[in-house]
This record gives C-alpha cells, sequence and structure tokens, in this order.
C-alpha cells in the first residue's frame, strides 16, 4: 500500500525531533503531578476507585493544557521540517500522490497524539505503581479498564478538530511563529469563554473540547463534543488538502 | 510524439502573478540519451521551466510530454523515472546522509544496497552517523545528487548543481554526468548561467532568455551560429594605420584593439598577414570572448 510507505517516510522524519522528546516529558507531566498528590493517604480517594481516581485525576492538566499545548507544537514542528530544510521540493517531486503524502502528515500527528496518550497512561500505572509499593493501603483497588480506555478515545476524538485546525495552519504558514501564536491565542480563548465571557458558544469552539471534558456542568455533552470535532477534523482537512493540493512549490 | 523524445514540451506558459509573465510559450524538445544544457541568465526561466516538468507548480498553459506520456495524466509514472536536483539541496539537517535516502528509497521501489551504491558514486559512503547539518556545502549537494541518482532514473534534471562545489567538485560533477550519459544511458537536463560550465559536457543546448527560448540544437548547430558572429581582436604596434587595411572587415575600435568579423580560418590567415606586410608589429590576435552575455545579446538582436 503506497499510503504505509508515506507513513513509513513521515514516521522517520520525525527521528531526534523535538516532537518524540516532547511526547514523553509532556505525558509525564500529568500524572507526575498526581503522583505527588497521592503520597499522602487521601480519604476522597479510599472511598472510590483509587487507581482509576488516579488516572481521572492525572488526566485533567492533559486535557486542560498538556495535550492541547503538544499538538500546536507538534504540528508547528511537523512542517517546519519541510521548511525550514526545503524539502517540500524533493518530497512533491518524489512518485507519491499528493493525498498520500497529505495523508501520511496527518496520521503521523495523529500517531503522536496516540502515543502522547499511551505514554500518559504509562506514566500513570508507573506512579501509581510506585505508590502501592512503598504504601499498598493507599491504593489496593480494582482498576475500571474499561473507563480508563473509553476516557483515552474520547479525548483523542475531542483532540481532533483542533488537530485539524492547526494542520492547516501549520501547513499554510511557512513560519514556526505564526502556527504556535495562532494556536496559543486559539487555546486561550477557551477559558476566557468560559470563565470571563461565560458564553455558550465555547461549546462550539474546537480548542476548547477536551477543555470542556473535564468541566463537571460540561461532561453531559460530551458526545456533541465529540461529533463537532469530527465534523470540524473533517471541514478543515478539506480545505487544507483542497490548498495542498494546488500550492506552489517555490525553490 | 516523437518516441526519440524523452521531454517535449509545447507552448508552456507560466506566470506566478497576473501582470508578470514568467514563460511565454516554451517549446523544449529534449531526446533520448542526451545530456541537455538548459542554458540562461537568473531570472530567465529555468528553475519555474524545471518545476513544471516535476509537477512542482500547477499547470497553466501548454503541455508536457514526458517518455511520450502526459505528465497531468501520468504523474506518478513519469516521476518513477525521473532524478531531481532543484537549486539548492533538500536535505533533512536531522537525518544522517542514509536516512536521508531512505525517506525516498520506498517510492522508487529499489533495494536497500542502492543507497550504499549512491553514495559511492557521489564519494559519501564514510559519512557514517553524521547528521548533514554538519556537512559542508559540497556534501550536501552532493548527496542531494545522490538522492537524485537513487531511482537510478532514465531522465536527471539538474538545476545549477555546481552551486557551492569547488573547482575539483565542479570537475568531478562534469564527469559524473558523461558517466551516467555513457554508462547508463541516462538522459540528463543540466541547467546553468554560465556557458563554459556546460559545454564541456553536453550534447544539445537550449538557451532561454526573460522567458522565452533563443536557441535549441544541438552543441556543433551553437558553435555555427557562434562563429557566425565571431569576432577577432587585434593590436598593432599602430591600429589607426591598421584601420584601413581591415576596411573589409567591418573593423571597430573596442579599448586599445581592433576588432573585426571573422568567418573562417582564411580570414584569419588574411588579416595577419596584411598587418605583417604593412610592416607593423602585431601584439594581439585572438578571438573575441563569445561569453554567454554576448551569445544573449547576439541571439536577442537576431531575433529581433
Amino acid at each position: 500500500m503506497s499510503i504505509l510507505l508515506s507513513l513509513r517516510s513521515e514516521t522517520l522524519k520525525l527521528k531526534r525531533t523535538l516532537a518524540v522528546y516532547l511526547c514523553v516529558a509532556a505525558a509525564a507531566f500529568g500524572p507526575l503531578m498526581s503522583f505527588l498528590e497521592h503520597m499522602e493517604p487521601d480519604e476522597k480517594l479510599q472511598q472510590g476507585l483509587p487507581w482509576t481516581q488516579h488516572f481521572l485525576e492525572g488526566r485533567e492538566p492533559i486535557c486542560i493544557a498538556l495535550l492541547p499545548f503538544y499538538i500546536i507544537l507538534v504540528c508547528a514542528l511537523m512542517m517546519q521540517i519541510e521548511n525550514r530544510d526545503k524539502t517540500w521540493k524533493q518530497v512533491l517531486s518524489s512518485p507519491q500522490p499528493k493525498i498520500n503524502i497529505f495523508l501520511g502528515k496527518f496520521w503521523v500527528l495523529q500517531g503522536m497524539v496516540l502515543l502522547f496518550l499511551l505514554s500518559y497512561n504509562l506514566f500513570t500505572a508507573l506512579t501509581g505503581g510506585i505508590i502501592e509499593i512503598m504504601d499498598p493501603a493507599i491504593y489496593g483497588g480494582k482498576l475500571d479498564l474499561y473507563q480508563i480506555l473509553t476516557v483515552n478515545m474520547q479525548t483523542w476524538i475531542l483532540s481532533l478538530g483542533l488537530s485539524a485546525i492547526q494542520f492547516w495552519i501549520s501547513l499554510r504558514f511557512r513560519n514556526f511563529v505564526a502556527p504556535l501564536a495562532i494556536g496559543l491565542v486559539g487555546w486561550f480563548m477557551s477559558p476566557m469563554m468560559l470563565f470571563q465571557f461565560k458564553t455558550d458558544l465555547v461549546e462550539y469552539f474546537p480548542y476548547a473540547f477536551t477543555i470542556l471534558s473535564v468541566m463537571p456542568d460540561y461532561k453531559a455533552n460530551i458526545v456533541t463534543y465529540q461529533w463537532y470535532a469530527i465534523i470540524t477534523a473533517v471541514v478543515f482537512l478539506s480545505i487544507a488538502y483542497i490548498q495542498f493540493r494546488n500550492r506552489r512549490v517555490s525553490a | 510524439m516523437n518516441n526519440s523524445c524523452a521531454i517535449k514540451t509545447t507552448g508552456l506558459s507560466y506566470h506566478y502573478s497576473k501582470n508578470v509573465q514568467t514563460l511565454f510559450g516554451i517549446n523544449l524538445n529534449v531526446e533520448r540519451g542526451s545530456i541537455y544544457g538548459f542554458l540562461g541568465p537568473n531570472g530567465s526561466g529555468k528553475t519555474t521551466t524545471l518545476s513544471l516538468l516535476l509537477g512542482l507548480l500547477p499547470h497553466q498553459r501548454g503541455d508536457i510530454e514526458i517518455f511520450g506520456q502526459h505528465l497531468h495524466a501520468s504523474r506518478i509514472n513519469i516521476l518513477k523515472k525521473i532524478g531531481s536536483l532543484i537549486e539548492t539541496p533538500s536535505l533533512y539537517s536531522h537525518l544522517t546522509a542514509k536516512e536521508n535516502l531512505e525517506i525516498y528509497r520506498p517510492f522508487y521501489g529499489v533495494k536497500r544496497e542502492r543507497i550504499k551504491e549512491v553514495l559511492q558514486i557521489v564519494g559519501l559512503e564514510d559519512t557514517g552517523k553524521k547528521t548533514t547539518k554538519k556537512f559542508s556545502l559540497g556534501m550536501k549537494q552532493r548527496l542531494a545528487i545522490a538522492v537524485a541518482l537513487l531511482p537510478n532514473p532514465e531522465l536527471l534534471i539538474l538545476d545549477e548543481p555546481s552551486n557551492g562545489l569547488d573547482p575539483g567538485g565542479i570537475i568531478e560533477l562534469r564527469q559524473l554526468v558523461k558517466d551516467l550519459n555513457q554508462q547508463h544511458g541516462m538522459t540528463i537536463v543540466i541547467s546553468s548561467h554560465i556557458l563554459s560550465e556546460v559545454e564541456k559536457m553536453v550534447s544539445h543546448l537550449g538557451i532561454i532568455y526573460k522567458g522565452k527560448m533563443l536557441f535549441e540544437g544541438t552543441l556543433p548547430q551553437l558553435h555555427a551560429l557562434r562563429q557566425k558572429d565571431a569576432r577577432l581582436l587585434i593590436k598593432t604596434s599602430d591600429n589607426t594605420a591598421a584601420l584601413p587595411l581591415l576596411a573589409t572587415y567591418g573593423p571597430q575600435v573596442v579599448g586599445d584593439a581592433i576588432a573585426v568579423h571573422c568567418s573562417s580560418n582564411n580570414d584569419i590567415a588574411a588579416i595577419a598577414r596584411s598587418v605583417m606586410e604593412s610592416n607593423l608589429d602585431l601584439f594581439l590576435l585572438q578571438p573575441e570572448e563569445n561569453n554567454l552575455e554576448q551569445l544573449f545579446i547576439n541571439l536577442t538582436t537576431d531575433a529581433s
């Protein structure tokens, strides 16, 4: 399958890049915070499912800031590799359909997002395991694996709209700063809409979907937000591909 | 289309913005097995033409056929047979030479051994784990040529490949181009803005100036054209006295020399004889340098 060749090529390009190191470092942050918090016995934690609680608490900083930041940064980094080294002309004169190049890049981005979520889960398990070894009385409970998987899947789907918008912006702008700046403004608008302006429009704002998933007042609509994220992704990926297909490549 | 043609463009035109036309109806005919020098000063439209051949720019007007197939109908099949280097090297600076080649290898369906082969051809087989950001410009240029050679292409397009190469590197490149053409039968299109740089290796030439093709033909045809416009520079002990002797050759004073039109060796001998027989000392008798700029001027004048 030629699309797999494009995917392989795009994956190889990320070797030794910041995107890979960042994936691990950023994913470790949430579980580490949760670890430090749970080192001391916590009555509230003891009443529920401590392992599951540990997973879900570690997810909050991921959904609010780390995952959106990671996506914004990785999108910009991926495109910057081609722009910095002026490799677009070689990529586009290689015998691969443009749709494969486009999808190869987007799939690698999604692979990095999933790797980020996987790293977060592994770090959560690791920190939880350390706590368990240190004091089995703290945890000891069972883990609701189904809930963990569902929540991970939801987080990924909710991030799709943001991924597609940042992918499009990063593909469109040749410099590194513009996609980062637009992404950060987009992210910053989410808490502003939520807390400052208290507007319902936040429920349609793709940068806010992962944040809404950890806000108790909005959890009920999480399936709707997932659909919004998917629709946003389809729309922006279509726009991005049309522009990519017709782009001029300067020498 | 003639089967002997590797590239044929018909009426190829392109504009980057509405008011600025870059190419005007370019008709390019590159024969299979030839080394085609694509010459023109900077900004004349060479890179734009080559970018169109590789599908890097959206098609606007005119037709492109490569190996008898229309580029836009069979883009992937055509690109599998083409190796290219467009201006600056396109390399991933955080990857090694081998990794850079590995990025493209699967698309051409060549074996891993081919990577070693092309690195040997360009003399970069010992770069090991050194990433390309630590390469000199010459090394980068050679690696970019290795990328172009990776598919063992039937057609090799090199846009200003000697940029960044030292004189030794330029000689090596020239030899490499000849070897690839003679031993592997590759058709090679090589662009340059320096006539002397390519005329030592090409069999055919196309000259482009301000987006228009001024000349296309074989090297002997170009030489004949240059011969037609050739001038001889003469310096004597008394140029004023020499001028009437050279009246039949259309003499012109150029600095401290006299330039005369001369179309054959017999003319040269006759000029030398008449100067010597008039008891004038002959200090200089040499062909005027017919460089690319002069050639463009001549061709432009001819065209108008």
